[in-house]
């Protein structure tokens, strides 16, 4: 406009101004009672005794105090990063395989590609449920496992099991979105790369370590945090299929945080859960804002 | 380089078949299980499994109906459909707004509201459920459509990545839509609302099948069981004691169609939109 007049016309700062904060205003509105609000209230409450039946009372540090001596508490923190660790390494794995194979344009890559990907738009739940049925006694897997040759495991009432059989259908259901990230990443490798490293004489496995690697480090920094949140998130198999047992060996940080919550009414305590959870969380990003030296 | 020329070698071999292998293992669980909705209940529980149905005439169709019609089903379906349609249409509509003022209006805070956007992004309902459900009881929305909706209605994803696209488009176009006289609500509506449509096609996916696919947070908002979704309606039967293996085979087809038949039509998009924020971050 200055283009064309010299001068901009009296309020069209203003106006501008006004403008861009009313489109804002539908988000700021929802972000300030459903963004931020969760994480005020989680901080408040987690210092209350709270069952939604009666008002919330102060109590100190209590609620934190008695998470510090939870074994549950702990068991489920450890269990949560066992099964994270086992997740993402079997993810990782695959994954990359499976980029590999679409990136090598094999015969069919584009068919193998929708197959690897298909179980991620299903939802968690419903894959649980399926999978629940497939692990159960004369199900799907001990017919496999009958095929094989293989004494029949009861999956989800082994403690030793359980844990596996969560594993085979979180890995199932979820690796071909890693393998999608993980084969955009390996296409930012520019060609010329490759082939200097083909020139110089390294072997495929040194290539993938010295090469492949190190130039996927924002891919795999940026999988491992977002793979460590999902994770978290993703406790659907976790209620679905064990709910937690048998014993303790399945109740995972998301599970336990739900059962205090919504099954005991310890709405307090279930707050404090959410708190250490969100710091771990907020941690977590920073490393890998540091990490990645982030540019928006 | 021919990008398609056939390229036969021992090595190529060993991945075709080792792909051959891993698909099939993933497309079997996919299989047995729609096999098993068309299949009498006898069939399911026999032993030793068998895959295929014993004859045409054993087909059971009514695996379908009967759980659509007495068990409350097509009403969880009609619930996910509405809840999810409508957390999509809020979103495409508000994330674009957003995303629209954080890139090309500047104001006090701008800056500091989108890092907040940014931190709360990593923030999955799944870990704050228990502070949401007592600010949605707080507010009286819980066991309602809207406990369902509202809460989840904007995404800090969807403001991200539609202000991501939009500080690609030029300036030009809003300050030409302003020379020729038209409002601001007009120059977002008719010139920057259209642009945003490849973006918005990603969104919409994304939010659509996020939506349609969530348990924990309707399982939690909403008790009353003529407010369940397709997934907690599933869940729920399942846990039940005397549960019919072939109406579970049979629903849980149903529950994933939609998204399926999304991921048929709109395969590219949706893979390049995945694709693309892995690379951006």
């Amino acid at each position: 406009m200055r283009r064309f007049f010299g001068v901009r016309p009296p309020g069209y700062v203003l106006r501008l101004h006004f403008a861009g904060i009313l489109f804002l205003l539908p988000t700021l509105l929802f972000a300030v009672v459903f963004l931020i609000g969760p994480i005020a209230v989680a901080v408040v409450y987690s210092f209350t005794k709270f069952s939604m039946l009666s008002a919330p009372r102060f109590n100190g540090g209590a609620n934190y105090l008695a998470i510090a001596q939870m074994p549950a508490f702990w068991e489920a923190l450890y269990v949560t990063g066992k099964y994270i660790f086992l997740r993402l390494a079997v993810i990782f794995v695959i994954a990359f395989f499976m980029a590999h194979i679409v990136q090598t344009r094999i015969l069919g890559a584009g068919v193998f590609q929708s197959i690897y990907f298909l179980p991620y738009v299903f939802p968690l739940a419903v894959t649980s449920v399926v999978w629940k049925i497939f692990f159960q006694a004369r199900g799907l897997m001990e017919s496999l496992t009958d095929l094989l040759g293989i004494a029949p495991i009861s999956w989800l009432t082994d403690g030793d099991w359980a844990l596996v059989a969560i594993l085979i259908t979180t890995v199932w259901s979820g690796v071909g979105y890693y393998s999608i990230i993980l084969l955009a990443g390996l296409q930012t490798i520019p060609r010329s790369v490759w082939e200097a490293s083909v020139v110089d004489g390294l072997t495929a496995p040194q290539r993938f370590i010295y090469v492949t690697l190190p130039m996927l480090r924002p891919t795999l920094f940026y999988l491992l945090v977002v793979g460590t949140v999902n994770t978290i998130q993703g406790f659907d198999p976790f209620l679905v299929m064990t709910d937690g047992g048998p014993g303790n060996a399945t109740e995972v940080i998301g599970l336990l945080i739900f059962k205090q919550g919504v099954v005991n009414f310890r709405m307090g305590l279930a707050s404090a859960m959410s708190v250490i959870v969100l710091l771990i969380i907020f941690a977590l990003t920073l490393v890998q804002h540091r990490l990645l030296r982030w540019k928006v | 380089m021919a990008r398609f020329r056939l390229r036969i070698s021992p090595g190529r071999l060993v991945i075709f078949v080792a792909a051959t292998m891993l698909a099939a293992a993933f497309a079997m669980p996919m299989l047995y299980a729609v096999l098993s909705s068309i299949k009498p209940l006898e069939e399911i529980t026999k032993v030793p499994l068998q895959w295929l149905p014993e004859s045409l005439d054993s087909l059971r169709l009514n695996n379908f109906t009967e759980p659509l019609a007495r068990n409350d089903f097509a009403r969880y379906l009609a619930n996910s459909m509405f809840v999810s349609g409508a957390v999509t249409l809020s979103s495409v509509v508000f994330c674009t707004m957003a995303g629209y003022s954080l890139s090309k209006f500047s104001y006090f805070g701008r800056d500091t509201f989108f890092m907040l956007i940014l931190i709360t992004l990593m923030i999955p309902l799944e870990v704050v459920f228990i502070p949401m459900l007592i600010i949605v009881r707080e507010l009286g929305m819980n066991n309602s459509y809207w406990g369902l909706i509202v809460p989840v209605m904007i995404t800090p994803f969807g403001v991200f990545w539609m202000r991501q696209f939009i500080m690609t488009i030029p300036d030009d176009y809003a300050e030409a839509a302003r020379i020729d006289g038209l409002n601001e609500f007009q120059i977002f509506w008719r010139i920057i609302f259209p642009m945003c449509v490849p973006a918005l096609g990603a969104l919409a996916i994304f939010t659509f099948m996020s939506n349609w696919n969530s348990l924990i947070w309707p399982l939690i908002v909403a008790t009353r069981q003529d407010l369940w979704t397709i997934p907690v309606g599933l869940v729920a039967f399942e846990s039940e004691f005397a549960r019919p293996l072939n109406y579970i085979f049979a629903m849980a087809v149903v529950a994933v169609l939609p998204t399926v038949i999304l991921f048929a039509f709109l395969r590219r998009r949706l893979l390049s939109g995945i694709a693309m924020v892995g690379i951006k971050g």
